[in-house]
């Protein structure tokens, strides 16, 4: 598990976002480099192309100075970032969709195909006859509980953070927790 | 917080528990968990579960890119002039020549070479019709194309600096058009297709036509197949355009009959030449202003009555200028988004 990225700091991120609201170019560089890995990761998850995903965060650090001026003092700067990056992510993909039909299904990955199970830690299982039961048992589990499940033991969102990425009410971020936990639960049999 | 008959689906979204989990607890949490492990037997052994399950939907990283470069590349990005950054056109560009007057007498092969397509070009700069519902499908900027593939088949390029309205209803396909677009249209006899302008309507059965349409009036030009024209205050007659055909029409308008004309000079924008045939150089002037966010100065005004053919690589604004520039003998210098060019050098 990459602890490095898990840890955030929350008191020093709004000082950092104060400062770039203010005109500090290294209050960005050092947001950049502080959330750069847990966006990047968030970014595979919803889409596995690598490009793609580069080029969603320069938009969203790009949009974030430009319009540093008018950003509102966020609560929690890695929700932010990360509703910035999912918003475009699915934005970029939606319009390759329509205008691209002959790969469409190609594009299609959120949410059928994003969070792919083998990104589980689960799957380092090496009783192989239990890892089988994994692959056919976790895809039932639904994206969208993966994706709270993620952001909340990868990225360490707190339940507020993850309804603000997801786009749903904290009480329903934490349903979803509790859910995808429950299905694990009987997926493996603690 | 914490009863002794916790069920471990309480415990594990219980986000004090988690972070005491994590490891990134108070000190003020953290004696509570401890206080709470001791309290009962079972705590424990819902302890030992709840950490089993929590590692158990830990996820794998992915190793991220090196973020120095990235770092640096938005760095870049951020302190470019945002007038060069507008000229970058996004579509491959292919390497080409440029022929400065030179006399076509190749017009016949190349109206062979593009028979397979109609293109029919409309500008306009007007605001649109009042009154339309029509949704926004695409808009570009200033050095940005942008394609469109639509449900039957058809498909619609948008040059620069163009706002494309419309709906698509399976009986009817309108559009609303503001600046230039090229729609290459399957045919269909059971669907209708219309473009509109501020200036008229053009009605389409499988073709390939490009509309310009800037507020100086609509062009339309039909590169195959044929088009029908309605100027608004003529409804009732419909001006067929042919392949080949250029008309002109201006807020209800015509501009005089369809006549002959390079298409290629009109729908080049749509590839990676541009085409010039004895096109002046004040009408190429305007195009690169339409198409760039810039301002041309032209200080030897003669120099906008020279003819230019030939054709020139659709890359960026600094090739292009830079071709003109050589093929006119004239020198020239950017500061922001104003070009320009000086008068003539002496020979």
């Amino acid at each position: 598990m990459n602890s490095a990225q898990k840890h955030i700091d929350c008191t020093n991120d709004n000082l950092m976002w104060r400062k770039l609201k203010a005109g500090d170019e290294h209050a960005l560089a050092a947001l950049f480099r502080q959330f750069y890995g847990a966006m990047f990761d968030y970014g595979i998850k919803l889409t596995q192309r690598e490009e793609l995903v580069k080029d969603a965060i320069q938009e969203v650090f790009a949009y974030i100075w430009q319009n540093r001026k008018s950003l509102s003092q966020a609560n929690s700067v890695i929700a932010y970032l990360l509703v910035s990056l999912r918003r475009n992510l699915l934005t970029t993909l939606e319009k390759q969709k329509r205008m691209d039909k002959a790969s469409k299904e190609m594009h299609q990955e959120y949410p059928n195909t994003a969070f792919p199970i083998e990104d589980l830690m689960i799957m380092n299982e090496e009783n192989a006859a239990k890892k089988e039961k994994l692959k056919t048992a976790l895809p039932q589990i639904p994206a969208r509980l993966y994706e709270a499940l993620y952001l909340k033991t990868y990225s360490g969102l707190s339940y507020n953070e993850i309804a603000e990425v997801m786009k749903i009410t904290p009480g329903v971020a934490r349903n979803y927790i509790s859910e995808a936990f429950q299905r694990l639960r009987q997926i493996v049999d603690v | 917080m914490a009863q002794s008959h916790l069920k471990i689906e309480d415990l594990i979204v219980d986000e004090s528990f988690q972070r005491w989990l994590d490891n990134k607890a108070s000190a003020s949490e953290e004696k509570h968990w401890i206080a709470w492990l001791q309290d009962d037997r079972d705590n424990s052994m819902l302890y030992r579960q709840a950490k089993e399950l929590w590692q158990t939907a830990q996820f794998r990283s992915v190793p991220a890119p090196n973020i120095e470069k990235e770092l640096a590349k938005l760095r870049k990005r951020l302190h470019a002039d945002p007038a060069s950054r507008a000229t970058v056109l996004k579509f491959p560009s292919l390497k080409l020549f440029w022929n400065y007057k030179q006399k076509t007498s190749k017009r016949g092969i190349r109206y062979a070479a593009i028979a397979a397509t109609i293109a029919l070009i409309i500008v306009t700069w007007n605001i649109f019709h009042s009154g339309n519902q029509l949704t926004e499908i695409a808009q570009t900027n200033y050095g940005e194309h942008k394609s469109i593939s639509l449900a039957d088949g058809s498909t619609i390029r948008l040059n620069a600096n163009t706002v494309l309205k419309g709906s698509t209803s399976p009986a009817h396909y309108q559009f609303v058009l503001k600046g230039e677009a090229c729609f290459q249209v399957v045919p269909a006899s059971n669907r209708r297709f219309t473009v509109k302008t501020v200036d008229g309507k053009i009605h389409v059965v499988g073709t390939k036509f490009v509309v310009h349409s800037r507020g100086d009036g609509t062009k339309a030009v039909v590169e195959e197949g044929v088009v029908q024209v309605e100027v608004f205050e003529s409804s009732d007659d419909l001006i067929e355009l042919k392949n080949g055909n250029i008309i002109n029409f201006h807020k209800g308008q015509i501009n005089g009959a369809p006549r002959k004309t390079n298409v290629l000079v009109h729908t080049s924008w749509a590839s990676d030449n541009l085409v010039f045939d004895e096109t002046s150089f004040e009408e190429i002037v305007q195009r690169i202003e339409e198409t760039f966010a810039v301002e041309i100065v032209v200080k030897d005004e003669s120099l906008l009555q020279e003819k230019v053919s030939g054709s020139i690589e659709n890359s960026d604004l600094r090739i292009i200028i830079e071709a003109l520039a050589k093929a006119l003998q004239v020198k020239y210098t950017q500061t922001g988004n104003t070009i320009v060019l000086e008068s003539k050098l002496e020979k």
